[in-house]
């Protein structure tokens, strides 16, 4: 079954901005051709660009310089098609792919969930929550002195919310609180 | 609710990638470490390898610019998120002839009838395929302060049967995210103990 929800983080921005340059820079080549068919000689700028490449050696250090900008370039346009990107949601126990049926639940709607829930807990003040398929982040502010008390209702807290949700394979909760404010 | 090709995305990026990482690490190889075979060639001065000052510099570099002009537009057309599109489903009856339903009001219906539950705060649903295999795409976003179970069974058992008992065909494909909303006022019977 191919998944429309539960799939991995595309490349868009990247396929964007790279072919953006290289549309902008095969206008300015097709361009620079179609005013030397037109006017008989080359833009002052193109004229300056043919006048250093022709002068040029490969070990220049302006070629040397281009030759490793390019490489690091394609080094990292390789590791962005490679690395796999990170899923934003997680599979319900309702998702069969026998029965070509695709049921997920979005990482930026847990959040909410255990964010809401958290924010209700006493001497809680400020919740922060960010959630991957495999750990959900809460970060807590407390003005209280009990720092490890307000962080294990919060963990409770968290947990039975996570516990609450049909989830394939739950997240592991881990809460950080911040004492801030109080005497 | 947007998609794109990821697959197709990774593809053009590591051969372009590829490519580029190829061509800059030759270049260097040539110029700094000075192989034996290509020792030569870092000591070679590019114009001589260009066609500078030839006839046919000019509609290579035309065609090289048009090429390129044609490649990345449809790469980055190609690359923009679009959303599933909607059909016109065509059913035909020998008894009742020929009809033809525009599967966006009934998303729409049905976006509509699933707001109405307490438990639903938004829903986005589109429908594609064809009407013999019809597809659902579709988004739920629940209450935060409701339970998220009865969301869930309500969407599975109600409103997508609902859908598939108007379309009169199972859907052959459903692709459904739950999300949550906070609920807009917070209820504060809440301690903060210092």
């Amino acid at each position: 079954m191919r998944r429309f929800w539960h799939v991995r983080s595309a490349r868009t921005l990247a396929l964007m901005i790279t072919f953006i340059t290289l549309l902008a820079v095969s206008i300015l080549l097709a361009l620079s051709c179609i005013l030397r068919l037109v006017s008989g000689q080359w833009t002052g700028p193109a004229e300056q660009v043919l006048n250093t490449l022709s002068g040029m050696r490969l070990n220049d250090s302006l070629a040397v310089s281009v030759m490793a900008v390019l490489a690091v370039l394609g080094l990292v346009l390789l590791l962005c098609a490679l690395i796999p990107g990170r899923r934003q949601s997680i599979l319900l126990d309702t998702d069969d792919p026998g029965a070509e049926s695709e049921q997920a639940m979005s990482c930026r709607g847990i959040s909410t969930l255990v964010g809401s829930a958290v924010e209700r807990t006493d001497s809680v003040t400020r919740a922060s929550v960010k959630t991957t398929p495999a750990w959900v982040h809460v970060s807590v502010q407390t003005p209280a002195h009990s720092v490890e008390r307000v962080r294990q209702n919060v963990q409770t807290r968290a947990q039975s919310v996570i516990d609450g949700l049909p989830l394939q394979q739950a997240p592991k909760v881990k809460v950080s609180v911040q004492q801030r404010g109080g005497n | 609710m947007w998609t794109t090709h990821v697959v197709r995305q990774r593809i053009i990026l590591a051969i372009l990638g590829l490519a580029l990482l190829v061509l800059g690490g030759l270049g260097l190889a040539a110029a700094l470490l000075g192989f034996p075979k290509i020792k030569d060639l870092g000591q070679a001065q590019i114009g001589d390898s260009l066609p500078i000052d030839q006839q046919y510099l000019l509609p290579l570099g035309l065609a090289v610019g048009i090429v390129g002009i044609v490649l990345s537009l449809a790469v980055i057309i190609t690359a923009i998120p679009r959303r599933p599109a909607a059909h016109e489903f065509r059913y035909e009856s020998r008894n009742e002839g020929v009809s033809e339903i525009e599967t966006s009001v009934i998303a729409r219906a049905a976006e509509s009838a699933a707001q109405t539950q307490p438990e639903i705060v938004d829903a986005n649903v589109q429908i594609g395929g064809s009407a013999t295999q019809p597809v659902l795409y579709a988004r739920f976003t629940l209450r935060a302060d409701a339970p998220a179970n009865r969301g869930i069974e309500l969407v599975n058992g109600r409103v997508i049967p609902d859908l598939e008992m108007v379309l009169g065909v199972p859907f052959a494909h459903k692709h459904v995210s739950f999300s949550f909303q906070k609920p807009e006022k917070q209820d504060s019977d809440k301690a903060v103990l210092i």
